[in-house]
């Protein structure tokens, strides 16, 4: 996909469908990276603005998906630097909201996976972040190692660690 | 890929549950809708401003220096001849003066200020002793109250509280006096070597902070790059700070 010169209106319409495609993935990576609801708001709403900015210099040379992350993952980064980031509570504890009557099955399951995602928001971002593009986004190795500009071995290695550690919690946990 | 290509099983209930926090909402495209249009107006609010706004600020510095060459004189020096930090109550705010563009250079945390530079390092003592005695009120007051003698940046919190078993080979043990030494070493070195690829950081290092000490307090493991400092600035202040420009002066493992 490439926008090469696009009207404002024209912008604007593929910022539309970038928003709808795109947004959830957007919030979710930016809620991995900092673990905080109201700066995930703020950088996803950042990351559409930057993006509808650069529209015209995407070249296509990664998916439009890696693009935005990329962006996402630049600000988050700024964000993480910035004196506003200060005295945040240092885990957002994965509470689910969802209250939907079910068998003792199905709310085990539920349970479960609370639980996972309890424990993969409580890795170090650098394993969270590998973990998450992986099993979360679906990322292949190759693709995370781009998107982060570290090597495929580091990824790996960082993704054998994550799992350890969180089967690890897992075990204890259960 | 390898070992990777197996998801396990509790990875594959990550793909078929929904992320469990929050959401990219109606509100949120608004938001950008709207700061979008708002932009578009600003742009074209300015630019006609633009080139009369140029011509006006040529204008304007020549109708100044003229000015300030007849005020001006060995006896009767205007009030922007003197240096800042030799006018009275007014301490140039290196937090203010860092501007958003300027993110990836430097960024302070605003810390209560301190003089007294032993209380920076008390506070991170103080926070080590509690978390081993599990005392929450000491913690509680020294991470979260307003008048908290310094604020810990929430790498440092993940790491002690929530990320201790996670110990990390780069990790630097921090507010260790061995270290204070490392990095008082490592910044002379640097700074008397003059290496041509440190130059810049160097000078850098030098206006912002009076003396080259400076307290480790956290590897950042999240950043995975940065550490954490308590520094005494140039206008004898104490803070926690990181940045990119410091983690280069450090070595992590003393």
């Amino acid at each position: 996909m490439k926008f090469g010169a696009l009207s404002h209106s024209e912008k604007r319409n593929a910022l539309e469908e970038l928003m709808d495609t795109y947004g959830q993935d957007i919030w979710n990576y930016a809620f991995t990276l900092t673990r905080n609801k109201e700066m995930a708001n703020d950088i996803s709403q950042d990351a559409f603005v930057k993006a509808f900015e650069k529209l015209n210099e995407f070249r296509g040379e990664s998916s439009i998906k890696t693009w935005l992350l990329k962006i996402t993952r630049n600000l988050a980064i700024d964000s993480r630097r910035s004196a506003f980031f200060r005295r945040v509570t240092p885990v957002e504890f994965v509470t689910s909201t969802d209250s939907h009557p079910s068998a003792e099955k199905e709310a085990m399951a539920h349970l479960s996976s609370e639980l996972i995602w309890n424990k993969v928001m409580e890795l170090p971002l650098k394993f969270r972040e590998v973990l998450l593009l992986y099993a979360f986004h679906q990322f292949s190795v190759r693709e995370i190692s781009e998107l982060m500009e570290i090597p495929e071995g580091t990824v790996k290695s960082r993704l054998r660690s994550a799992r350890i550690k969180v089967s690890d919690a897992l075990k204890e946990a259960t | 890929m390898g070992e990777q290509d197996q998801k396990l099983d509790w990875e594959k209930k990550l793909t078929v549950t929904p992320f469990p926090q929050g959401q990219f909402t109606e509100e949120c495209k608004q938001n950008v809708r709207e700061r979008i249009e708002m932009q578009k107006e600003n742009k074209r609010n300015w630019t006609p401003w633009i080139g009369g706004g140029l011509v006006a600020a040529v204008l304007a510095f020549a109708v100044v220096t003229n000015l300030d060459n007849l005020l001006t004189s060995p006896d009767n020096r205007s009030a922007t001849d003197i240096p800042p930090s030799a006018q009275p109550n007014k301490v140039p705010s290196m937090i203010t003066e860092i501007k958003d563009d300027e993110k990836k250079v430097t960024r302070y945390m605003e810390t209560p200020a301190t003089t007294d530079p032993s209380q920076a390092v008390a506070a991170v003592k103080r926070l080590e002793e509690a978390r081993k005695a599990q005392d929450w009120q000491t913690i509680e007051q020294l991470l979260y109250r307003t008048d908290a003698p310094l604020d810990f940046p929430e790498g440092y919190i993940n790491r002690m509280f929530g990320q201790q078993a996670t110990h990390d080979p780069d990790t630097v043990e921090y507010g260790e006096p061995t270290v204070i030494k490392g990095f008082a070493t490592e910044y002379k070195r640097i700074n008397r070597s003059q290496e041509p690829n440190n130059a810049e950081k160097v000078e850098e290092m030098r206006m912002k902070f009076k003396e080259a000490v400076a307290v480790p307090v956290s590897y950042d493991n999240n950043a995975d790059q940065m550490v954490y400092y308590a520094v005494q600035t140039a206008t004898g202040e104490w803070k926690i700070a990181y940045d990119r420009v410091a983690d280069s002066f450090v070595t992590h493992k003393q």
